[in-house]
């Protein structure tokens, strides 16, 4: 019997089995598992595992969300009522010097007789504390980030590094790290988000929005939708709703981890353009 | 010091190589005598790796159930008239041909060994040991399907049956695609363990890919 350590099955057991490894790696899995009956056995199982399931009624399944968005959605509730609080205190900043400034405003006399000069002034300081919402509205918190526990798939030396700093807090160090990761690595992209969002975090905007564009820009992703939000974030912190409602309709449309948010924000941009 | 053991674990992998290779000698010398029952150990040896390959490969039992016997039926033919330079090889050979049988079936062609008869005495396949393995693999992956969540088996529906990819299934399900593509290799591992696990306990139960493992008996 041929001694294995298993390491090929390990490899490429899952790819095989679902016809997506490559066809070098497939002879030579193929090679390695008609000599070993334990990899066999492996390919066997897996392959009657994947036939048992298509006579399986697919579960309905509605996926439970993962604590990032229960936790956006939380605060995107406690944002809203904040929101709330902060239109209506607007608003009656707004009417009581109206009030006030009007020669025929009297002490005493009825709110009815104010209201046709109270509409407009209360609008236009609705209107002017708009843009100021908006930059309020902006998160531009630094995202938690969470190294896959995936086995066997190395990380870049200075990626790793570089997210330490990042994980500590350290956006300095984070970024210097991380212009470090080759243009080529498989974690350039995640480079290119992470140094976004420190420079966004240390209020360099506009080199920010570079770095999440050329990630939201560069397709599929783990990052990509990430780098949606984030940059919708940024479109909020300059007031720019029409830019950060685009980013925030890519953003949902991808239907990952930030879609919640996204919606909230949306609802949120509602609010303000509609006073 | 350390290397002692090493060098013997080596030692020991290069005998078993070896030993492999004088198998595969003596298999294809008593094929090419005529030996019948020589034909019959072949069958057993190859009729599942052969089959998990056309599996693999097609992605369609019902075809690899079809074309294993004409793979077993081409090999033997070729073996009978002595095709096999490196009797070593014959893994290598049985794979090419498995191979060689599939793309001529995707190209429409018609193969048939160039055999001067068709050999009426081979073995029936699948062979009754087949059958009671194929049941107790199937048993063994409906434990094994039931043991995996909800979420996990739809992950593993979405990839081996409808041939996903990761971030199209986290499209789906609402979920990032480093959770998918975690959770499809760890409910792939628990699949992998359940079904070792299985082997291991179940007395006398033991699926050993079509050949027989001494190590069992």
């Amino acid at each position: 019997m041929i001694h294995c350590t298993e390491t090929l099955a390990e490899q490429h057991l899952g790819s095989y089995v679902e016809g997506t490894l490559a066809d070098d790696e497939a002879l030579q899995f193929e090679e390695h598992y008609f000599d070993c009956p334990e990899c066999l056995a492996q390919v066997q199982a897996l392959q009657a595992v994947a036939l048992q399931l298509r006579n399986q009624p697919r579960p309905r399944l509605k996926a439970p969300a993962p604590w990032p968005i229960r936790l956006g959605a939380l605060l995107a509730l406690a944002a809203m009522v904040m929101i709330s609080l902060f239109v209506l205190r607007a608003r009656h900043d707004a009417a009581r010097p109206s009030i006030a400034a009007s020669p025929a405003q009297q002490p005493g006399t009825a709110p009815s007789n104010a209201s046709p000069s109270g509409g407009a002034p209360s609008n236009a300081a609705a209107a002017a504390s708009a843009p100021a919402a908006l930059a309020r509205l902006a998160d531009l918190t630094l995202p938690a980030y969470q190294a896959s526990q995936l086995r066997g798939e190395g990380r870049n030396p200075q990626f790793e590094a570089g997210m330490a700093a990042y994980t500590g807090r350290d956006c300095a160090h984070a970024l210097k790290a991380l212009a470090k990761v080759p243009a080529e690595d498989e974690d350039s992209r995640g480079a290119h988000f992470y140094s976004g969002v420190c420079l966004m975090q240390q209020g360099d905007m506009a080199g920010a929005a570079e770095r999440l564009r050329s990630v939201a820009n560069a397709g599929d992703s783990p990052q990509q939708e990430a780098a949606f939000y984030y940059l919708a974030q940024i479109a909020l912190a300059d007031q720019d709703a029409a830019a950060a409602r685009r980013y925030l309709g890519h953003a949902v449309q991808l239907h990952g981890d930030f879609e919640a948010r996204a919606q909230a924000e949306f609802s949120r941009l509602r609010v303000i353009k509609g006073n | 010091m350390s290397d002692e053991p090493e060098a013997k674990i080596d030692s020991l992998v290069q005998e078993a190589a070896r030993e492999a290779a004088r198998e595969k000698v003596v298999l294809v010398a008593a094929i090419v005598g005529g030996d019948r029952e020589a034909e019959r150990a072949f069958v057993e040896r190859y009729l599942g790796p052969v089959r998990a390959l056309l599996v693999a490969r097609s992605r369609n039992p019902d075809l690899a159930a079809d074309l294993v016997q004409d793979v077993m039926i081409e090999a033997i033919c070729a073996l009978r008239r002595d095709q096999l330079r490196e009797p070593g090889k014959l893994s290598s050979f049985v794979i090419a041909i498995a191979r060689n049988v599939l793309n001529s079936h995707f190209r429409g062609e018609v193969r048939r060994p160039a055999s001067l008869e068709l050999p009426d005495n081979l073995p029936a396949l699948p062979s009754n040991d087949h059958r009671v393995e194929d049941e107790e693999r199937e048993a063994l992956a409906l434990r094994a399907i039931a043991s995996l969540e909800p979420l996990d088996k739809s992950i593993l529906q979405l990839t081996l049956m409808d041939g996903l990819k990761p971030g199209v299934i986290a499209e789906r399900l609402r979920l990032s695609p480093d959770v998918v593509r975690q959770r499809k290799l760890r409910a792939t591992r628990k699949v992998i363990e359940f079904v070792r696990r299985q082997s291991q306990s179940d007395a006398g139960v033991h699926i050993v890919s079509g050949r027989k493992n001494d190590s069992l008996h």
